[in-house]
């Protein structure tokens, strides 16, 4: 029945993406947070409706119609995002040979920076930075509301596990990317025009936070509190907003079974938690490949590959002072997006990673300065405070997961630069206003 | 469960492209997408911090 339906909307979506290549590229980006394959079961599954949709993308670019195409302009944040894939790719090159996880994530990160390196072409406008918005919640925040409501009916019974065919395969990750669907849902329940949509954002965004508690992830419990804390702090209605964060925190202390406690209340306990200290032995060993392969590093997660391990099993890395009781036997994952790229990409790999990150944070800034004094643009105010709230949170929730190449990570950061952008054109139709304010 | 909610979100994404699709037929200053419309909030002086950069 899905794959009937699937094949129904594929009627509709195929023909309008050759047309509009801005219907393709959104359509690429839903099919890439959304993984369709994991709800379908029938002869619609090995589809590559990614792959499809960049490929049309790329086909109605050149030879389609496109109302409005933006300029590419090597932007501070494109000359970061260049710089980050060339990197990568060098580093894939000069990998640690006959790790199978390699190539995997490399294409997968490569997918994703082409869809940002296009977003400039695309993200022209205020309608469309909604519509993209919209694509974000429909693909991610989907996995949110579906789980969350799981996990509403079982009254707490039901344990998130993820989404195997994504990056968010098992409940940590899970809830670090569901951390950043929730200011997008929250944007979107603010300013979207019919009553109906606003509630219904607003649910997604309640249901997801449901979702993330769901999990007992520590570190979406992290992030689920920054993003509570940020949009209580940046919203014009700062009560009624810590009002709703502090009856949804009662609401947790009532309805949370004993279990989740347990789970929470470990985080001040990190010391005599083994799934702790197996985290610091693998950032041990990542920061030892980084320190082998200070440049490049050793390619994409070497760390899991089995040969890599042993070899620097014993090295002591950049955290020699942390006493490790047992070092495991198995490969482990790199469980922090920091040491995750560091082992992966080197030094000049990580820098180019933070860069990326802070250099979102910073256009937050530019973008509030532009937009101060200018009533009109309080939707691009509030945008960038919520982009960077999302931002924030990954920040702090991924220092234990193994997330760096996760796709809406990036999308969020170019959301960012093509929030900026249409500011500063907004600012330049409007020069005396635009002047004052910078 | 699964089933309507994933077909409610096929629609919705159906809903979003057929409202794009005719938003780029018309001209720039009359284009919105209908259902996924955006709106612009109107700050009131009392949600305005006398303080802040917009007073």
């Amino acid at each position: 029945m899905r794959d009937l339906m699937m094949l129904a909307a594929m009627v509709v979506f195929v023909p309008l993406s050759l047309i509009n290549a801005f219907i393709a590229y959104l359509l690429w980006g839903w099919t890439a947070v959304l993984s369709p394959v994991f709800y379908l079961y029938g002869f619609m599954r090995p589809l590559r409706f990614n792959l499809l949709f960049a490929g049309i993308t790329v086909f109605a670019l050149l030879f389609g119609r496109l109302s409005e195409r933006g300029k590419f302009t090597l932007t501070r944040t494109q000359i970061l995002f260049i710089l980050f894939a060339l990197h990568a790719s060098i580093s894939a090159v000069f990998a640690i040979p006959n790790n199978p996880f390699n190539l995997e994530y490399y294409s997968g990160l490569m997918k994703v920076m082409a869809f940002c390196l296009l977003m400039p072409l695309f993200a022209t406008s205020r309608l469309r930075i909604h519509a993209l918005l919209i694509m974000v919640v429909l693909g991610l925040g989907f996995h949110g509301l579906l789980e969350g409501l799981k996990f509403i009916a079982s009254a707490g019974g039901h344990r998130v596990l993820g989404i195997q065919t994504t990056m968010m395969g098992d409940n940590n990750h899970f809830a670090v990317g569901m951390v950043l669907a929730v200011p997008i849902a929250y944007y979107l329940s603010h300013f979207s025009n019919n009553r109906l949509v606003r509630l219904g954002f607003l649910g997604v965004a309640l249901l997801t936070a449901a979702a993330i508690l769901g999990t007992y992830s520590r570190g979406g419990f992290l992030g689920l509190a920054i993003v509570g804390l940020g949009i209580a702090l940046g919203s014009p209605k700062k009560w009624l907003s810590i009002t709703v964060v502090v009856l949804g925190a009662v609401a947790v202390l009532v309805l949370a079974p004993e279990s989740w406690f347990e789970r929470i209340e470990s985080i001040g306990a990190a010391k005599e938690d083994s799934s702790f200290m197996g985290r610091v032995a693998a950032w041990r060993i990542s920061s030892a490949i980084a320190l082998a392969n200070p440049l490049f590093g050793g390619g994409f997660h070497a760390l899991q590959y089995q040969p890599t391990w042993e070899s620097f099993r014993f090295a002591s890395g950049l955290l020699g002072f942390v006493q490790i009781p047992e070092m495991p036997l198995i490969a482990k994952a790199a469980h922090s997006i920091y040491f995750e790229v560091l082992g992966d990409l080197g030094f000049v790999g990580l820098f180019l990673f933070l860069a990326l990150l802070c250099n979102a944070l910073l256009s937050r800034f530019e973008i509030r300065r532009l937009c101060a004094g200018q009533s009109h643009l309080a939707w691009a105010k509030t945008l960038s405070d919520l982009l960077a709230v999302s931002i924030a949170a990954y920040m702090v929730s991924g220092a234990g997961v193994s997330l760096a190449y996760f796709e809406p990570i990036y999308v969020l950061l170019a959301l960012m630069e093509a929030l900026k952008q249409c500011v500063l054109n907004d600012c330049r139709a409007q020069p005396s206003v635009g002047r004052s304010a910078a | 469960m699964e089933s309507i909610l994933f077909t409610l979100d096929v629609f919705f994404m159906v809903a979003l492209v057929w409202a794009i699709f005719k938003a780029e037929r018309k001209a720039s200053q009359f284009r919105d997408l209908g259902f996924f419309a955006y709106r612009d909030i109107e700050r009131t002086p009392a949600t305005i911090r006398k303080d802040g950069p917009d007073a």
